[in-house]
């Protein structure tokens, strides 16, 4: 069963996903993200990416919970304080903050399974197979692949305007000025690239607006299609429940 | 045998510029065509023109006729000199890459299968087909690229200066894949500046000039002889070292490049920095202007040690011109780009104009001074770009690769640019370019394991031909 | 949309992303991390700023952290009003392309503050969340200070990638300025 999971399509992965993403939201606190939290660290731990959605929930849910505890219970008290070390604390806002927190971290980590889990080209063949024009499959394609290549131009530029005497360091405005040369010409480059970009999607026959099909399939069989046309449907109804209450 | 391509052309123009005029020609199955010329000569136009590009991303009007002979969609495949812009991205893999225009022809997965695996073939590159090609390297690249274009299936193939970024060996492989592709029946129109392959390569040869056709003919007729490399009369060279640098032990990428490397480059001298690819010459270049941090030795100019500097105080002493010019400009004019340096390194506004012009009159680019440098063609831009280091005045200077893709006139600018400097200081030029090394340059050394070894550029029994011989 | 401006769209995304190196090595207080948005709106027109925000932030949602999705209303409005503001002569000089930087900074600061507040409890770890903090040390509401911190920021960063952006502008060859309509400086 867990090879299976592995295996699924990026889609039903995406659906279920946004699925957990609003129940939530939906399902008060702390049931709610509680029980969501705990399905996409079970999906997680599945699939082999149990440790790294761990880090990235944490990451941003940490931090969060930090800022917002120092803001509602130490700086602007919400509720009822008490002293400690001579500071009014509100130790009645750290729960509110830890639910937003916790939900945070529930939003992150199911939709951070589906990212780690699939390596991003995968999920963009996905599309493609249920009809993403090709304009839209380029657009995501393009830019994943283009930013090394603009990673690696900006610390060549870097390097050239340095050999050339431009200094780094000192006061603001020199910093300021040194903005110029430094962002120029790796702007300059990436447009003027544009050009020949279009000519070589000229070149392989390209139609923004057309269909294209794919050498590598990513299965989908008709199972998972049901599943998921029950995972939206899902989705749905507890938006529409939600608003509703 | 009827014509793959049959172009009779009046005019082609940019808007109210007219790139091209006049040109008749006719391609059969199974030649190669070259097509050459001084830059702006309208070579790209017309590759573009025969692959059938026009009008699309590049807007210009043909006034004339362009007949492809066969109704095949697209008309051509086609090949240009960036390895990295004709890469999509739509593919993760090379062989996805491969597959990308099949899969725009919504041909079945079966048909695209069939055409990816003879493709890559047919390019040598089934062997890279998994390979990730943001890790190739550029001959790799290329190689893919071609395959790309292959993948279309098209009766005619037109490449755009394929192997002006390439070293002589991947650019002898290139050409032997275009001669075995022609040898199937394929048409090969190739545009080049490299003499060398034209001549091994090709049936005939189109020469343009000014936009027009100049002459039409087997490329030994058509192309200039060959020019006897003579080293130039030059003064003897006094025996003290200007750039020094000594016990280099440097890295890269946890391997070590320079191995108690020990290089001297005296006064009033330019040396040549040869090696195979991966050698560490840019590495070396790089510890010598600090962008790479050096394990042990000592690096000095003028007997000062420089390797305690940061990289923009040591550009005092020592400027590098970087194989891509659009890396680094960034000015509305030649002239602005040419004075940033000198202002970068104190000078005041004036001053640096003032020796701005100096060094493009120098140079022989006097002409550009108003040019926006964004306007010029890549060669062009790499002139800018070494007139823009010279500008600072460094007691050494060194290009990497500066005659890369350049034509003849290109050539005669870089080659005033070494002698000018020459006669400030010292040159190093890492090149593949052995004949323009001869030429130019009165002294060699070659990197081998990490380590630096001198060589005689005039000794007929170390170097020949194109080759190096170790 | 012509297949030149869609070429551009990853590439300016690609900035987007990149141009952290140079914002570090200068130590600027800023992360003009839409400044490619910025760009492609002025060059191409509102449609083409908002892809590229939009695909920025999907990119971002895949490479660094899902967030980044939640921010996505925030780049629509950056490459609108950018792109209304390049059409009506916003980024012709650096003057007005601060004004321009003002007014995406005002209007996409305001954008991000019920998002942050729906989603972070109306403070989020960094600087503007210590802004927001030392705001609310001040006594002032939560809206408010979220409100304050956000727009400070973001209009110092939008102006500086505003200001830049019509630098670039004027350097871009006159080949390509044309086939993105630009007017183009007299020589």
């Amino acid at each position: 069963m867990i090879e299976r999971l592995r295996r699924i399509n990026p889609l039903t992965a995406l659906a279920t996903a946004v699925l957990l993403v609003c129940a939530t939201y939906v399902v008060p606190a702390p049931i709610g993200p509680a029980l969501t939290l705990g399905i996409g660290v079970v999906l997680s731990s599945l699939t082999g990416v149990g440790r790294r959605v761990a880090i990235l929930a944490i990451a941003v849910a940490l931090p969060t919970w930090l800022f917002l505890a120092v803001m509602n219970a130490v700086v602007a008290p919400e509720g009822d304080t008490i002293r400690v070390a001579g500071i009014a604390v509100a130790p009645a806002a750290l729960v509110p903050a830890a639910w937003i927190a916790l939900r945070l971290g529930a939003a992150v980590a199911a939709l951070g399974w589906v990212v780690m889990m699939t390596p991003p080209l995968r999920l963009v063949h996905a599309l493609a197979q249920r009809g993403l024009p090709a304009w839209s499959q380029y657009l995501l394609a393009a830019s994943l692949a283009a930013v090394p290549e603009a990673r690696r131009r900006a610390r060549e530029v870097l390097d050239a305007q340095r050999c050339r005497g431009l200094a780094v360091g000192g006061g603001p405005l020199g910093r300021l000025r040194a903005a110029i040369p430094l962002a120029g010409p790796l702007m300059v480059s990436l447009v003027t690239d544009a050009e020949r970009h279009a000519i070589a999607l000229d070149a392989r026959a390209f139609e923004p607006r057309g269909k294209r099909t794919s050498l590598v399939p990513v299965p989908d069989p008709k199972g998972e299609r049901i599943l998921r046309t029950a995972l939206w449907a899902l989705t749905v109804a507890l938006v529409v429940w939600g608003f509703v209450r | 045998m009827s014509a793959v391509l049959s172009v009779d052309l009046k005019r082609v123009r940019y808007g109210d510029r007219v790139a091209l005029r006049d040109v008749a020609l006719e391609m059969t199955p199974g030649e190669i065509l070259g097509v050459t010329g001084p830059v702006g000569s309208g070579k790209t136009t017309l590759a573009l023109a025969c692959a059938g590009l026009l009008g699309r991303s590049v807007p210009a009007r043909i006034e004339g006729v362009m007949h492809h002979g066969s109704p095949a969609r697209p008309v051509a495949g086609y090949v240009f000199d960036d390895p990295a812009a004709q890469l999509t991205g739509l593919g993760g893999t090379v062989e996805e890459e491969v597959a990308v225009g099949p899969e725009n022809l919504t041909l079945p997965r079966e048909a695209i299968r069939g055409r990816v695996d003879r493709a890559l073939t047919a390019a040598d590159a089934a062997h890279l087909a998994h390979r990730v090609p943001d890790e190739l390297s550029g001959g790799e690249r290329q190689r893919v690229a071609l395959a790309c274009a292959l993948a279309l299936e098209a009766p005619l193939l037109v490449l755009d200066e394929p192997t002006a970024q390439l070293d002589p060996d991947a650019t002898h492989r290139f050409g032997e894949r275009l001669r075995a592709l022609a040898g199937a029946g394929t048409s090969v129109m190739l545009v080049s500046q490299d003499a060398e392959l034209l001549r091994t390569v090709t049936t005939r040869v189109l020469v343009l000039d000014g936009g027009v056709p100049a002459k039409l003919g087997r490329a030994s007729d058509v192309l200039p002889a060959d020019v006897e490399t003579r080293p130039t009369e030059r003064p003897p060279v006094p025996r003290e070292p200007l750039l020094r640098a000594e016990g280099i032990v440097a890295s890269y990428a946890d391997r070590t490049v320079l191995d108690d490397l020990t290089i001297d480059v005296p006064r009033g001298s330019a040396v040549a920095l040869l090696g195979e690819n991966g050698a560490g010459k840019t590495t070396l270049a790089r510890a010598i202007m600090g962008l790479v941090p050096v394990r042990r030795g000592e690096i000095s100019v003028n007997g000062r040690r420089i390797d305690h500097l940061p990289v923009h105080e040591r550009a005092h002493q020592v400027g590098m011109v970087f194989q891509d010019a659009s890396r680094q400009l960034f000015s509305r004019t030649v002239l602005e780009e040419v004075a940033f340096g000198p202002r970068a390194l104190g000078a005041s506004h004036r001053q640096a104009l003032v020796r701005a012009r100096e060094v493009l009159g120098a140079v022989g680019l006097a002409e550009l001074e108003r040019v926006h440098p964004g306007d010029l063609a890549p060669q062009r831009q790499r002139l800018v770009a070494i007139a823009a280091a010279m500008a600072s005045s460094p007691p050494v200077l060194i290009l990497d690769e500066p005659t890369a893709g350049q034509d003849p006139e290109g050539k005669r600018c870089i080659a005033a640019a070494i002698s000018t400097q020459r006669a400030r200081g010292c040159a190093l030029v890492i090149t593949h370019d052995l004949a323009f090394a001869r030429q130019v340059c009165d002294g060699a050394v070659l990197l081998s394991n990490g380590q630096a070894a001198s060589r005689v550029l005039h000794s007929a029994g170390v170097l020949h031909g194109g080759t190096l011989a170790m | 949309m012509s297949t030149i401006a869609l070429a551009l769209i990853p590439r300016a995304v690609a900035l987007n992303l990149a141009i952290g190196a140079i914002v570090a090595a200068l130590k600027l207080p800023v992360y003009l991390d839409s400044i490619g948005t910025i760009l492609v709106a002025a060059l191409a027109g509102p449609v083409a700023g908002i892809l590229t925000g939009v695909t920025s932030n999907l990119v971002l949602g895949m490479l660094s952290s899902p967030i980044f999705i939640a921010f996505i209303p925030v780049t629509v409005v950056i490459g609108t009003v950018a792109g209304v503001a390049s059409r009506v002569g916003g980024f012709r000089s650096v003057p007005r392309a601060l004004a321009s930087g003002l007014v995406i900074g005002l209007l996409a600061g305001a954008t991000s503050v019920p998002i942050v507040l729906a989603l972070f409890g109306g403070v989020t770890a960094g600087g503007t969340g210590i802004i927001t903090i030392a705001l609310r040390a001040l006594e002032l509401p939560l809206e408010s200070a979220a409100f304050i911190a956000s727009m400070a920021v973001d209009v110092l960063d939008k102006m500086l990638s505003c200001a830049i952006v019509a630098a670039v502008l004027v350097r871009l060859p006159r080949r390509i300025g044309a086939r993105f309509g630009l007017p183009q400086a007299a020589a």
